[in-house]
């Protein structure tokens, strides 16, 4: 069998530079998954319909099934743990739990990732905007009224500490 | 063999930072390489088996190719993204069908990887932004070793997947011409949900003297083997008097020129079909925007 030529990769994964060695065939969810642990980074369809595999690559929502490793290569990669963690968690993930915008799961990471990439540009964004925002991102448990107003309510809380800190 | 982490085939990957080397390295793979560019529709087209290059040549370290000038018409880098296109309000402005074009596009995902030039070069007729340049006239520059060409956009497309691109060729500018005043367009295209491919879409440009139609162009997408003028059509309206049963006329004739196929998105009959609604929504808009 032919071995593939590996290329060197360096990542900046939730602030911290990580390096490996990859073959140009690897996708970015893949290397995520099975060479750097985060196994937050789910895989759905595969082709770019279903964004479960949502990552903010340089801030902006990508889906890494379609993204090759090395097409990320120096760039920041933001995952669900990038945005909280259990101890630590941001008001997108607080609000998704209290709001029950979320039931398998698996859905979760990809559409609070690409949540975070919409807040960041646009602090204040109408129902609208927010469906507009997540419509790459598929729920199959919940249907989409929770998890909207979810993002609405992150959206308040983070407009307020921020005001707060004035 | 879709839900791949890994690809199933194996290819080389090369990252040349100007055009020139990008097209050396094309040469080099003897026209068996493909260019990438955000490679949303690739990867894809690679997972399913339906791209077996030897070798990706990643045009992304190319600054070259990265730009969006407006000189009053658009010179556009064929790396520009739908996001950047979106969010430009230069171009809602002055080129509206194709900034709603672009903001039709799939997902926000897809549109912040995807560019204006991979939509064009793999040559669907269902692609987002090929109805609105054509409508405006847009024209393709396009390079091969030393040898550079520039062809109108509407000539480029010459069967499904299929385009006047040759192998070792790279498009590397999209030139849209000023809109003359008083122009007016809108993009409208249907799908099963927003975030999927034409069923049916139509792009329509509109010049407008006062009450009068001055000129026209209609461009429909996933309605042929190709992006499709509907020239028939855009005659009824040019040099008339906008009137209502006009839009009729011509809503009427394009469900007669174009030549749909039954696929898993729709039937050729629903097709033509709601072709007649699209067209008359879109020639409406256009004209009332033509102020």
């Amino acid at each position: 069998m032919k071995v593939s030529k590996t290329y060197p990769l360096k990542l900046n994964v939730n602030g911290e530079w990580k390096k490996a060695e990859v073959t140009p065939r690897e996708t970015l969810l893949h290397v995520m998954r099975e060479r750097l642990s985060h196994t937050e980074v789910k895989e759905g369809c595969g082709k770019g319909d279903c964004g479960a595999c949502a990552v903010l690559l340089d801030g902006k929502p990508v889906n890494a099934c379609l993204t090759l490793a090395l097409q990320a290569d120096g760039q920041r990669v933001v995952t669900l743990k990038g945005i909280g963690t259990p101890d630590k968690p941001h008001p997108l993930q607080e609000s998704f739990i209290k709001k029950g915008a979320i039931q398998c799961g698996f859905c979760s990471a990809g559409m609070i990732v690409t949540a975070k990439g919409l807040l960041d540009k646009n602090p204040k964004p109408s129902r609208e905007e927010i469906g507009k925002a997540i419509s790459g991102n598929l729920c199959r448990c919940t249907g989409y009224k929770k998890i909207i107003e979810a993002i609405e309510e992150a959206a308040l809380k983070l407009r307020r500490t921020k005001n707060d800190r004035r | 063999m879709i839900n791949s982490h890994i690809l199933s085939q194996e290819f080389e990957f090369v990252e040349p930072h100007t055009i020139g080397e990008a097209v050396k390295w094309m040469a080099a793979y003897r026209g068996n390489a493909k260019f990438m560019a955000g490679g949303t529709d690739l990867l894809v087209r690679m997972k399913m088996g339906r791209a077996r290059p030897e070798a990706i040549i990643n045009l992304s370290k190319i600054p070259a190719l990265r730009y969006l000038i407006i000189e009053p018409g658009l010179r556009i880098g064929v790396l520009t993204t739908f996001r950047q296109i979106e969010r430009n309000g230069f171009i809602q402005k002055r080129y509206t069908a194709l900034h709603e074009a672009a903001k039709a596009v799939t997902s926000i995902q897809i549109k912040t990887m995807g560019t204006l030039g991979g939509n064009l070069c793999h040559g669907s007729p269902a692609a987002d932004s090929a109805p609105p340049l054509i409508a405006f006239g847009a024209e393709v520059r396009m390079i091969e070793g030393d040898k550079e060409r520039t062809i109108p956009l509407e000539a480029f497309f010459s069967g499904p997947g299929q385009t006047l691109l040759t192998r070792k060729e790279l498009m590397v500018e999209i030139q849209v011409p000023e809109p003359k005043a008083n122009t007016g367009s809108a993009f409208v295209k249907l799908g099963r949900v927003s975030a999927d491919l034409a069923k049916v879409s139509v792009a329509v440009v509109i010049e407008r003297e006062e009450d009068f139609c001055r000129d026209c162009k209609m461009v429909m997408g996933s309605v042929a083997e190709i992006p499709l003028r509907t020239k028939g059509a855009e005659r009824i309206l040019m040099g008339r008097k906008f009137k209502e049963d006009l839009v009729e006329k011509a809503s009427l004739q394009v469900s007669e020129e174009i030549k749909p196929i039954n696929d898993m998105r729709s039937t050729a009959w629903y097709r033509k079909e709601v072709s007649k609604i699209l067209v008359r929504d879109a020639i409406n808009l256009a004209w009332k925007r033509a102020v």
